[in-house]
């Protein structure tokens, strides 16, 4: 074996190292990897943000390209600013319960209820900013919020991209199984509802 | 220079090393999802009733498969939510013993009633089904990973029940699903004499 080819496996070997990853302390802001990376860690383990983000996705997604590629910049930009609006010292706690929001998601979903263009664009933004108020308010009470905005945000033009395109796939199937989804998040959301009334 | 496949591989195997994940400060997310997952998978009446929906759903085909699957969490929420509340329901352990009787004969039979009133049926069992877990889903956990693990679970058992209800579309398996809704509707039968008994 060459020394070219030795250094070539070696750097590849490294690299797979230095990517693997190690004990993943996830807070609930602080991932010890910085703001950016602490967005993303309390979009991804909070499922009150990432289930109805990936549905809203989702509908979009089952409405057609036109919804889906608008959704993919809606929204992460409702998000972002509701984030920033969020975490803004002395704005009113205005929080969007979350059963109401997977109801919500959920059964639009399940029903594939026949939104036009601008209402789905509305609806889904709607849903985008909401959450990242209640996000943004979220982060706030541990200091920042503007960095942890944008590393959600970007995590969430991630998952938009990937559930708009999913729901877009024209086996018919998917569609079944998206709509089958939708009713487990609106399922899911009654129960919440049930929770907070027990 | 080609990469070598052997090597890709080894680099992937690295990077997808697990490690350890430590909890998130949210408290009860993790058991709360665990405890939801594993009520509706703790009780064999459950079992059954709700793979038998998944199997009657594959033997109607399109589209009582896709509905009556979405009908059944939606109602079943609505049956939990009812339980979390508080709201009395009379002999649910009686309409859930029923609904293995009666969802395995109607697969034993192959019935083909029309589909609203598939769903309906489906629907009043998802009802009793749902009461009994809303009234015993316990406190102290995450009330909406508890509720997603319940439904994913749920969505689970009818999903094994279209997948064994797949061999419908070869003669010996049709026989073996009505064989199966037999032994389903017996087992409902034995829930059902401990219901009363």
């Amino acid at each position: 074996m060459t020394n070219v080819k030795l250094v070539s496996r070696a750097k590849l070997v490294a690299m797979s190292l230095m990517f693997a990853p190690g004990a993943a302390e996830a807070h609930l802001v602080e991932t010890g990897l910085g703001p950016v990376y602490d967005g993303v860690a309390h979009f991804a383990l909070s499922p009150e943000y990432c289930v109805p983000i990936v549905g809203a996705a989702l509908y979009a997604g089952l409405r057609g390209k036109i919804q889906a590629r608008s959704a993919i910049v809606l929204l992460p930009l409702c998000w972002l600013v509701g984030s920033l609006l969020g975490g803004l010292p002395s704005v009113p706690g205005l929080i969007a319960p979350p059963w109401l929001v997977l109801m919500l998601v959920g059964g639009f979903i399940a029903a594939d209820v026949p939104l036009s263009v601008g209402a789905s664009g509305f609806f889904v933004g709607a849903i985008g900013l909401a959450l990242g108020f209640s996000s943004g308010m979220a982060t706030a009470q541990y200091g920042q919020y503007i960095r942890p905005a944008l590393g959600s945000t970007a995590a969430i033009f991630v998952v938009t991209a990937l559930a708009a395109a999913a729901a877009n796939a024209t086996f018919g199937w998917i569609r079944i199984a998206v709509r089958v989804v939708g009713s487990w998040i609106a399922a899911s959301g009654l129960l919440l509802l049930g929770w907070v009334l027990h | 220079m080609k990469p070598n496949p052997l090597w890709l591989l080894l680099a992937t195997v690295f990077a997808l090393l697990p490690a350890t994940a430590h909890a998130h400060a949210q408290v009860g997310e993790a058991s709360g999802f665990a405890t939801g997952f594993l009520h509706p998978l703790s009780g064999f009446d459950h079992i059954i009733a709700m793979v038998a929906v998944g199997l009657w759903g594959a033997q109607l085909g399109s589209p009582a498969i896709w509905m009556l699957p979405v009908t059944f969490p939606l109602v079943m929420a609505f049956g939990g939510f009812l339980g979390l509340i508080g709201v009395p329901l009379p002999g649910i352990e009686i309409g859930i013993a029923l609904s293995g009787v009666l969802l395995g004969a109607a697969v034993m039979t192959e019935s083909r009633p029309p589909l609203y009133v598939a769903a309906a049926l489906v629907a009043i069992f998802a009802i009793c089904h749902g009461h009994a877990h809303g009234q015993e889903l316990p406190a102290g956990t995450s009330g909406l990973t508890c509720s997603i693990g319940f439904v994913v679970a749920t969505g689970f058992l009818h999903a094994c029940g279209i997948g064994i209800g797949t061999i419908h579309r070869w003669s010996y398996g049709r026989l073996a699903l009505r064989a199966l809704g037999g032994l389903i509707s017996a087992g409902g039968v034995f829930f059902l004499a401990q219901a009363f008994a």
